[in-house]
């Protein structure tokens, strides 16, 4: 993100913008937009001020400049909010602004690092819908970063999931959720669980009180009933193998109806088997995608 | 009621230190210039001998020459100091940190004596300097440079923590928003570190406004040509003219008070001051309170 924004340069490879090689250029020739994670607000100005800036150290007229901000406080809704310090705007407000202030300049990039990191979950939720409207309105390109899986399927229209600095796949929300190129893929975008090495989503792992072929043996721990859905926790039973304790442990995501057609309890014997045509790929040695990016 | 006691016995002791070690003998100095008059005041000081006003309005103006010259200075190298500091990685860095704070960790007698060391008659550049025709010790420049070492370290220390603070965020946006170093510094830096530079300027104004050690021996302390206001109220109470040094000393208390003023009213008048920021503690609240620290 820092790398295409011309404020780090690459070791190697380069940066196109619309076809423009912009390596060698400076942040300010390169007409992108840059909405910081934590904003980077000039404090010391009000909002019109911050939001007018990108125009004044252009020398625009200044009949152009107070148009164009009006018309951008309009956009983001805070045309009442002018004359205020950014101290004085709230988390979602902040954001907006910052929004505002990276938009007057006309990018031909918009990019967002890790733009609702910041606020609490309900204003991130939305501001995420908010932004999604307000993207089919400027049609402007926007390159969003976020840790937040759930946050990257609902507003983008394509993925790139990094991993340890590694590109590991690039496509629309449903590719990667439906066609993971490997288990990285597949257990960072969306629920996994894993059952005898092989990775499932959860809502293709079914629980019957019946054996079935192919089923395995199991144990319920816990259910617990989260609305419309509801998360059976099971462990399997040691197959011999010498399988380690922890990899026995996974879950079913099941449908209320179907949770009370069951009528588990925690420590119920059950059979569980796996839906054949979910994406799995064989569970890699080790696994850590705690600290991966999206 | 413990509680209470603690909190007002905490303020007492606070405003007894004060009042014990300034404002009492403050105010009386400012008693006993007006004890007599006004008039009566100003003849003491004017005509402290009965010879002529102009030793007192000679100082005076020596004062604000010198302090016209040094503080902005001092405040052009205390910025660009502070932002090398802050921004930069470099070998010396801690060597530079320590140089500032030089000038007021040695006596200003030892500034006083190594100027003339150096730029005296006698000194490693004083003979070449004089024989371009400039003198430097015992004159004016002499004076500027005496006034202008020691109080070096006092924009940069208000500086250095307000410029950590803020980080490079703000500069960033700037940049790509299409803003060059220049406007970034005039429209992004420099606002943001306003109120640290406000109160170095501030300090520093008092700092060569009230410098008598180092002047004492660069200046040469000639009445009416190389005395500044303060040497000159230290040349009265040697003469034993204490009307004319109270009526000095007021003068001298006076200009740095209304330096002071000026600092609180130009805060209070831009933008929202430190003290009236409703949310949160402002930077500047920042910069003076770890100003008596030494860098970080």
């Amino acid at each position: 993100m820092r790398v295409i924004a011309g404020l780090e340069t690459p070791d190697t490879g380069r940066v196109f913008i619309d076809g423009d090689d912009v390596t060698g250029l400076a942040p300010k020739d390169r007409g992108i937009g840059f909405c910081f994670q934590h904003y980077a607000l000039f404090r010391h100005m009000t909002v019109w001020e911050n939001v007018a800036f990108g125009l004044k150290v252009r020398h625009r007229p200044k009949d152009e400049i107070a148009k164009k901000v009006a018309e951008l406080l309009d956009l983001v809704r805070l045309d009442g909010q002018a004359a205020r310090y950014p101290s004085q705007l709230s988390g979602g407000q902040r954001q907006r602004m910052a929004l505002a202030r990276a938009l007057i300049v006309e990018p031909r990039v918009l990019l967002l690092d890790e733009p609702f990191g910041a606020l609490d979950a309900l204003v991130s939720k939305e501001l995420r819908a908010w932004l999604r409207r307000l993207h089919d309105e400027v049609h402007v390109t926007t390159v969003l970063v976020t840790h937040d899986q759930e946050e990257a399927m609902e507003v983008a229209d394509n993925l790139a999931v990094i991993n340890h600095g590694r590109l590991e796949q690039v496509g629309t929300p449903q590719q990667l959720y439906d066609e993971p190129v490997n288990d990285f893929v597949l257990t960072f975008v969306g629920p996994a669980t894993s059952i005898r090495g092989e990775y499932f989503r959860p809502h293709n792992v079914s629980v019957s009180r019946v054996p079935a072929p192919g089923s395995h043996q199991a144990s319920v721990i816990r259910v617990a009933h989260l609305g419309f859905e509801v998360r059976v926790e099971l462990r399997l039973d040691p197959d011999g193998a010498g399988e380690d304790e922890k990899g026995l442990f996974a879950w079913a995501q099941l449908d209320r109806d179907t949770a009370q057609l069951l009528a588990l309890n925690p420590g119920d014997r059950v059979h569980v088997v796996t839906d054949e045509g979910s994406p799995s790929a064989e569970a890699p040695a080790r696994l850590d995608g705690a600290t991966s990016e999206a | 009621m413990k509680r209470l006691l603690g909190r007002y016995g905490l303020r007492t002791a606070v405003l007894g230190y004060l009042a014990l070690l300034v404002v009492v003998p403050v105010g009386a100095i400012a008693y006993r210039a007006f004890a007599s008059g006004f008039v009566t005041a100003w003849r003491n000081l004017a005509n402290p001998d009965g010879a002529s006003t102009s030793g007192f309005v000679h100082a005076l103006v020596l004062t604000l020459v010198v302090a016209l010259i040094a503080v902005p200075l001092n405040a052009v190298f205390g910025v660009v100091a502070a932002l090398v500091l802050a921004r930069r990685r470099f070998p010396g860095a801690a060597l530079l940190d320590a140089a500032i704070d030089l000038p007021v960790a040695v006596s200003p007698v030892v500034v006083g004596l190594a100027l003339v060391l150096v730029y005296g008659r006698a000194g490693w550049f004083g003979g070449w300097l004089a024989r371009q025709g400039i003198q430097v010790i015992f004159s004016i420049p002499g004076i500027v440079m005496a006034s202008a070492f020691v109080s070096i370290p006092y924009v940069t220390r208000a500086v250095l923590p307000v410029l950590q603070e803020i980080g490079t965020e703000q500069e960033q946006a700037a940049a790509t928003l299409g803003a060059g170093p220049w406007q970034i510094f005039w429209r992004v830096t420099l606002p943001s570190i306003r109120w640290g530079l406000a109160y170095g300027v501030t300090l520093t104004t008092a700092r060569v406004l009230g410098e008598y050690g180092a002047l004492s021996i660069v200046a040469g302390n000639v009445v009416g040509h190389t005395q500044t206001l303060t040497l000159y109220v230290g040349y009265l109470f040697d003469e034993s003219d204490t009307a004319g040094a109270d009526f000095g000393a007021f003068i001298l208390a006076a200009i740095t008070l209304a330096v002071l003023a000026l600092l609180s009213i130009s805060k209070a008048e831009k933008g929202s001051p430190p003290w009236r920021s409703r949310f949160g503690r402002s930077r500047s609240d920042l910069a003076v309170s770890s100003l008596s620290t030494t860098s970080p």
